[in-house]
């Protein structure tokens, strides 16, 4: 019951972190952690809150393990991450920029970063929302989005980035 | 690229659909999950200290040559989960860790070190199981040894400038030691001796860790969870020891490779304020490699300058640490002062000159966040010593360690024969809006229960002992007593904001204006506990007394600040009241924090409390009768003066 009502969340929780070739594996870890910490969730606290708070140092901890790993190159081909990458605008276009653009610069984040972006921008959390799942002050999340957006923006900044949206439009 | 379209990729990457069997697949892995651990079991806090001792002592052995530690401890298992242990199976693990690294060709390991936000030494070693070994530390002397960080007021000395590098080097039976600066080429010289005349702590890769001021590594967690076990995707392991230290905690995580290596400690202190006692630096961490076919240690070449790189080092920089690359501190300092001058209440008396000249002479246009903040202080110091409070990020209490959510007192009311009696103990400065809520329900329960049977004639309130920082919670237990009308007024700069207080007792909070709050910084974290304390101030019917604008005594001393003296406030001027005691603590002007992005607060006395008589009260106040507090000597002379003046009203014969 709990998973049929929690699963979906979860999974766009950890979409939005890891990407959607990860969330799979990240919420199946994330109902096994939970299950196997359940004795330890007080009787006072949400289930909700706290599945979202282990979903989120999951994916934490996926993106930093694959960041000691060697990275493997993204196939272009690859039908299941190709058909996670959003198409923002319904045109080619737009899904040719964030698949090759905008998904790498995000890529490049940190932990941190990702996860207080992905639940204000992708999960629609607000900032008091995002500052309770992470743990953490508000200002300390205002502060983590907004070097967040600053990262970004400096990723996407990178000439080399430049060039490729030239060569794709 | 735009920030809109930065935002819509972002919003996109939350609009996924699950596959389709998304729900089966984890209701299979969870059935497949092992059984769930047993409770963590309590352990001794000196068994505690043996296991931080063990860790230490092997983390000194694993570079020794080749010395016998007795017999390998059992490899931990793997775990598939985060789940609490023990400090046992923690030390288990570590001691496992190291004997897999000893085992290996060689391992290197690099080491910083971080005091706030200033990186205070790097360090790394190569090691090979024979025991041949080169260590090189490069110590910022400037920020590790003067102590700068334990001065409030202090900022970081000059970066970069006074760098220390220390190299030692074992090779067969030869020990080598050179020292100097290694920037300037200066002070560099070799010593040899034999490898038997080395120090003992010689290439611990962690070199503060056999320090004797480095007081954490003893460890003492005293609950549950605070040992926890966490299996990574790659076989690894994170062992995370948290324990409290002061007002903060320590933080200590140990990672374990997937082959069994330790290859990471950290260790860090959050919320700690610092002491001379306390290791020097802030947060450290150790990265450990394992080297599966090393050179060997090359013999040095004692007859030049030593370098370094020669031993395949890496270029271990003292770069300025991490700091938020959004906030520009010069920025952020003005803003500050400007939001002091828009706010402070004595504004025009303050050589706001002087102030920016002391906060911004000198001061480079990126400033390290921690000579930002210590320069706001130093600015405050020049016109305000006491009300206005800068607070550091680190040195900020978490609001949550105010007991989950409950607080610290609550007020008491008993029945002194016909006489009612209320205790307002101070709720604590970081208090969440539940327990205001907690404190406020608590205080009209108990005056309620005083006068179920029958009305007080009168009432003693006891504010000798609310020191606290919010007139809220004892305001709102009040409403009742202090009765119908305008109770106190609030002048800053620019106007006047006033409680107002209806038949009902209900408190109502007039002509409140805040527009100069958000002082128009984007480093200013604009407060969302107004609207929770609004429903707070809706929510709690009071408690109003029967007998019709009883009379009261207030009893107030040097212990009665802030919010306990604008309670005071609210009093003067009421019909039948007189203040007992001694005159109050002198901070009555209503001071409202201010977060900032960083974490750092800025306490602004802003609001000077008015009485109904439209006096303002900007310093102690003094009370109507001056009775010395006794109550060390087991009297209390100051409540026997209110009982007797209360025994002469017209409502208590």
């Amino acid at each position: 019951m709990l998973v049929q009502e929690h699963a979906t969340d979860t999974y766009r929780l950890a979409s939005a972190i890891v990407g959607a070739a990860d969330a799979a594996d990240v919420t199946q870890e994330t109902f096994v952690a939970a299950w196997q910490q359940l004795r330890s969730l007080r009787e006072d606290r949400a289930f909700g809150p706290w599945l979202r708070r282990i979903c989120i140092n999951r994916s934490r901890n996926w993106l930093r393990t694959r960041q000691r790993r060697p990275q493997a190159v993204l196939d272009v081909g690859d039908a299941e991450a190709a058909a996670a990458i959003p198409d923002p605008r319904g045109d080619f276009r737009g899904a040719v920029e964030a698949r090759t653009v905008l998904e790498p610069a995000f890529d490049a984040l940190s932990p941190d970063q990702r996860a207080v972006l992905a639940l204000h921008y992708s999960l629609g959390f607000s900032i008091a929302e995002t500052a309770e799942a992470l743990g953490v002050r508000v200002g300390t999340a205002k502060s983590r989005l907004s070097a967040g957006l600053a990262a970004m923006r400096r990723e996407l900044d990178r000439p080399l980035r430049d060039v490729e949206t030239e060569v794709m439009s | 690229m735009s920030d809109e379209r930065i935002i819509q990729y972002l919003q996109q990457r939350g609009r996924v659909t699950p596959p389709h069997d998304l729900v089966a697949n984890v209701m299979a892995a969870v059935d497949a999950s092992p059984p769930q651990p047993s409770r963590f079991s309590p352990y001794l806090p000196a068994f505690v200290a043996v296991g931080a001792a063990a860790v230490i002592a092997v983390l000194a052995l694993v570079l020794g040559p080749g010395r016998d530690i007795g017999p390998a401890p059992t490899p931990s298992t793997a775990a598939d989960a985060a789940r609490p242990a023990s400090v046992d199976e923690l030390r288990e693990a570590v001691m496992a860790g190291l004997e897999v690294l000893k085992a290996k060709p060689g391992v290197e390991g690099v080491g910083t070190s971080h005091v706030l936000d200033e990186v205070g030494s790097v360090s790394w070693f190569s090691w090979r199981p024979n025991g041949d070994q080169v260590v090189v530390t490069r110590s910022d002397v400037d920020v590790t040894e003067s102590g700068w960080w334990r001065d409030p007021t202090g900022e970081p000395p000059s970066r970069g400038t006074n760098i220390l590098t220390t190299m030692q080097v074992l090779l067969g039976d030869d020990y080598y030691l050179a020292q100097g600066d290694i920037d300037d080429g200066e002070h560099w010289g070799w010593a040899r001796g034999s490898r038997s005349d080395s120090p003992d702590i010689l290439a611990v890769p962690f070199p503060a860790a056999l320090d004797g001021r480095l007081n954490p590594w003893t460890f003492a967690p005293t609950a549950e969870g605070d040992v926890t076990l966490e299996s990574l995707a790659d076989g690894g392991q994170v062992w995370t020891a948290t324990s409290s230290l002061r007002e903060g905690l320590v933080v200590q995580e140990f990672g374990i490779g997937p082959d069994g290596a330790l290859r990471s400690v950290s260790h860090e202190l959050v919320g700690v304020s610092p002491a001379l006692e306390d290791p020097p630096f802030t947060s450290a961490f150790v990265e450990l490699t394992a080297l599966e076919d090393p050179d060997p240690i090359p013999e040095p070449d004692t007859e030049s300058p030593p370098d370094p790189a020669a031993f395949g080092m890496p270029d271990l920089s003292l770069a300025p640490g991490p700091q938020d690359a959004d906030i520009d501190y010069r920025v952020y300092v003005e803003d500050v002062l400007e939001a002091l001058e828009a706010l402070h209440w004595n504004s025009a008396e303050v050589d706001w000159q002087a102030a920016r000249s002391a906060a911004l002479d000198g001061l480079p246009d990126d400033p390290p966040a921690a000579q930002a903040h210590a320069r706001i202080r130093r600015a405050i110091e020049t016109f305000d010593f006491f009300s206005t409070v800068f607070v550091r990020p680190q040195d900020v209490t978490p609001g949550d360690r105010a007991g989950d959510g409950e607080p610290l007192a609550v007020p008491v009311a008993d029945r002194l024969g016909d006489v009612g009696h209320l205790s307002l103990p101070s709720p604590g400065d970081s208090v969440s809006a539940e327990a205001v809520r907690a404190y406020v329900r608590a205080g009209r329960v108990s005056m309620a229960a005083v006068e179920e049977v029958e009305p007080a004639c009168g009432w003693v309130v006891d504010l000798r002992d609310y020191a606290g920082g919010a007139w809220g919670p004892p305001i709102l237990v009040l409403g009742g007593l202090i009765g119908e009308g305008r109770a106190v007024n609030f002048a800053s700069l620019d106007g006047e904001w006033g409680l107002g207080i209806d038949a009902n007792g209900l408190v109502t909070v007039v002509a409140f204006d805040d527009s100069d709050m958000p002082v128009g910084s984007p480093y200013f974290v604009e407060s969302e506990s107004d609207d929770e304390f609004a429903q707070i101030v809706a929510s709690e019917p009071p408690h109003v007394s029967a007998t019709n604008g009883p009379p009261v005594a207030v009893l107030v001393g040097n212990g009665t600040a802030r919010g306990g003296e604008q309670t005071l406030v609210a009093f003067l001027g009421r019909p039948s009241t007189r203040v007992f005691g001694g005159p109050t603590a002198g901070s009555p002007i209503v001071a409202p924090n201010l977060q900032l992005i960083d974490g750092a607060v800025l306490r602004v006395p802003t609001w000077v409390p008015v009485d109904r008589d439209g006096t303002r009260h900007e310093t102690n106040i003094l009370p109507d009768e001056v009775v010395g507090d006794t109550r060390a000597g087991g009297t209390d002379a100051v409540l026997d003066s209110a009982l007797e003046w209360l025994a002469g009203e017209a409502e208590c014969p």
